[in-house]
């Protein structure tokens, strides 16, 4: 008996290594993402799910924490020390990054076929990032809009009615909120909200140029002019109408005070939408996506690619390139933004599927590229490296705190910081 | 330090009347096992603080470079207004921890070793926060302290409307806060060393001090606590250690804000390093903290090592 079960328990174990074997004959891709929440790891399963049905087996090394600080620390280290994973999540900077350092592959080849290059597939500027110094190097997942206002419906009513179209409207209709005792703007004082929240502003009070030659071309007189004096004077008004629990408060709290009715309105990118959605929330029913005050006809964008590592066998590569080509997949991008929220990176992918916030940003995006108005957002690492983006974090963080401290002085502690880098 | 504790006991224990050879060869086993612990200890520790020296003195931004640039990243460093703020935090919530949770756990302590019933229980009530984790730590207290969640509504609800609690928001008081988190979870720990050290103190001197006509204070003070020297050595070093890497506590409660109310030298290695593509000035700032830790510990453990030679003569 007892010898019988020895052989059965052998039999077991060769088996298993039989498998083992089967298994690594499969090709496997590691693949880091820092994208760990219920409905972004819902979204993600609709590329694994494709990827494994290819015959791909997909090893996952997400790593969650700190907006994907956590991932990147992680992702370092081990490109330090000669292994990286096959595949990354990258937001633009970083993607022209790595590929500037040479550690990606190109995805020449897939996009050609896939004709990636074609009008209307691609955004100039996310294709900016994507193709850099004459290679595709990115593989774009989805747009994410930065300039959304979202507001509670039934206190919109009660509050007039129509979405505040500029700073001074929102600042009119929040006095009205703050004397009878409702909060005018559910805000968390996290250092990368309170940079959304000036950058918002600053879109708003500056609009497009302004953006472009402050904050993505560092143009010395615009960063000390008086529109970026405005700006800082603007978001300190702002800053006016948050309640006394805001500090380290993370964002999905602040949409959850929306819905609840406990804030009338929160400035968030459209990440907010999964949390309606989670809630059975009805947009235009139980809440209202509408531009962000003063940026009507702008379209403040991030994104995500995947960026593929150097170093696989050819097999390997080839199963790169077949993700690469899942991922700008139109039924794919349908499919993962549903879920996800945020609008496919693809220009040609059909509106209808997707709800009315979803459908509003597909629109307003095509309206934006036709009009140049399409503006990479600072905050979430498409306009600026990450050290520059910090100068701007620390500076506006320390203006939001410090109560005493002037838009000039802001100001000279950006140039600063700018100067040192 | 553990590796040659453990030679210098076998040395006194070990058998003393083998032969040559066989005390030969107890020595060589002694060597082999003390040489993997010092090999890695040179690598990992040692090795790794040379290399974070050496970056720090380059322009290295994401990956590790070797331009050498000399001071100019220190430079950066202290005229980074973030980087001062960080220091002085971390010189408030070391001062205020250390000595808080110095003074409660010795009270405790006290008060435990007064032959209480239920001694037990009381002693695992006021160890037990520190077997949870600093993020669940820093997470309750971040709820427990926000005004609009916490305390402040809950003395609100009941009817105090005028109770007004709202540190954790304010940023000129919110490193208090965290001192009082940490204090919470730290004094536990002073605590099991004063009442292991006061169980050591031999009862016939404090009867003797009784027999003198000493009060219980006066016992205390002048009897006792000279007696207790060695565990407030190791309570303070123990507790500076843990002040100075205080990391996930601030990350789980305030994230640093608001502002840089909060900000430790810590948190601002780990940005600068991992966000933002700094990693020569990140660099700098470990350095930084490594050189404070030296400069606090060094007189420290050299007067230690002092009495215990003298003590040895």
């Amino acid at each position: 008996m007892n010898r019988k079960r020895n052989l059965m328990g052998a039999l077991a174990v060769m088996s298993v290594m039989g498998a083992g074997t089967a298994f690594a004959q499969q090709p496997t891709l590691e693949l880091m993402h820092f994208w760990t929440s219920g409905g972004e790891s819902n979204a993600m399963q609709v590329i694994k799910d494709a990827v494994q049905a290819a015959g791909i087996a997909w090893q996952d090394a997400a790593v969650a924490g700190g907006a994907g600080m956590n991932a990147y620390q992680v992702l370092q280290a081990r490109i330090a020390a000669g292994n990286p994973p096959a595949g990354m999540q990258m937001h633009s900077a970083q993607i022209r990054q790595f590929a500037q350092e040479g550690l990606l592959i190109d995805l020449d080849a897939v996009a050609s076929a896939q004709g990636w290059d074609k009008e209307g597939v691609l955004d100039p500027q996310l294709k900016a990032y994507a193709y850099t110094d004459g290679h595709w190097v990115g593989a774009p997942f989805n747009t994410h809009r930065h300039n959304w206002l979202w507001i509670n419906k039934a206190l919109l009513d009660k509050y007039g009615g129509t979405p505040p179209a500029t700073w001074e409207d929102f600042f009119a209709m929040a006095d009205k909120m703050k004397a009878d005792g409702v909060i005018p703007i559910a805000h968390g004082g996290q250092a990368w909200q309170e940079l959304f929240l000036w950058e918002a502003v600053a879109n708003g009070v500056g609009g497009p140029a302004f953006h472009k030659a402050a904050i993505e071309e560092l143009d010395p007189e615009a960063l000390s002019g008086d529109t970026m004096k405005q700006v800082f004077d603007t978001y300190r008004k702002v800053l006016s109408y948050v309640d006394p629990g805001y500090p380290n408060r993370d964002w999905n709290l602040s949409i959850a005070m929306v819905m609840d009715g406990q804030a009338a309105m929160a400035l968030a990118g459209d990440w907010a939408l999964g949390e309606f959605n989670v809630a059975g929330k009805q947009a235009n029913v139980d809440y209202v996506c509408a531009n962000g005050p003063g940026t009507d006809g702008q379209f403040v964008w991030l994104a995500d690619y995947w960026g593929f590592f150097k170093g696989l066998d050819e097999q390997g590569v080839k199963a790169q390139q077949k993700l690469a080509e899942i991922t700008m997949d139109p039924a794919i991008q349908e499919e993962f933004n549903i879920r996800k929220g945020s609008i496919p990176a693809r220009l040609d992918v059909k509106p209808d599927k997707f709800g009315f916030c979803g459908q509003k940003g597909i629109a307003d995006r095509a309206a934006a590229v036709a009009a140049g108005t399409m503006v990479p957002s600072l905050s979430q690492n498409s306009a600026q490296t990450t050290d520059v983006r910090g100068v701007f974090e620390d500076a506006v963080n320390e203006f939001a705190n410090t109560p005493d401290m002037t838009a000039d002085e802001a100001i000279a502690k950006i140039n600063q910081g700018l100067a040192e880098l | 330090m553990t590796a040659a504790e453990i030679t210098s006991a076998n040395d006194a224990g070990g058998p003393r009347h083998g032969g040559r050879l066989r005390r030969r060869l107890a020595q060589r086993v002694n060597i082999a096992f003390v040489v993997p612990t010092v090999v890695i200890v040179v690598v990992f520790v040692y090795g790794f603080v040379s290399w974070s020296a050496v970056l720090s003195f380059t322009d290295s931004k994401t990956f590790p470079s070797f331009n050498f640039v000399g001071f100019q990243q220190y430079q950066s460093l202290w005229s980074n207004s973030r980087w001062h703020a960080s220091v002085e935090n971390l010189a408030i919530f070391t001062i205020g921890f250390v000595g808080l949770s110095t003074l409660v756990g010795l009270l405790l302590a006290i008060l435990l070793d007064q032959r209480i019933k239920a001694e037990g229980l009381f002693r695992t009530i006021y160890l037990y926060p520190l077997a949870i984790s600093f993020i669940v730590t820093g997470t309750a207290w971040k709820w427990a302290l926000n005004p609009g969640l916490g305390l402040e509504k809950l003395m609100h609800d009941w009817g105090f409307e005028s109770f007004n609690f709202d540190w954790i928001a304010n940023p000129n008081r919110a490193i208090y806060t965290l001192i009082i988190a940490a204090v919470w979870q730290g004094s536990g720990f002073a605590m099991a060393v004063f009442l292991a050290a006061l169980r050591g103190v031999d009862a016939e001197i404090v009867k003797a001090a009784k027999i003198d006509g000493a009060g219980p204070f006066r016992t205390y003070w002048s009897v006792v606590m000279p007696l207790l020297r060695p565990a407030f050595l190791t309570v303070l070093i123990i507790m500076v250690a843990l002040a100075i890497r205080t990391f996930d506590l601030m990350v789980a409660m305030t994230g640093g804000g608001p502002g840089f109310a909060t900000d430790l030298p810590t948190n601002f290695m780990y940005q600068f390093a991992f966000g933002r593509q700094r990693l020569g000035l990140a660099a700098a700032s470990a350095i930084m903290i490594f050189v404070t830790v030296l400069a606090l510990m060094i007189p420290f453990i050299a007067s230690e090592l002092r009495r215990e030679s003298r003590d040895q003569r």
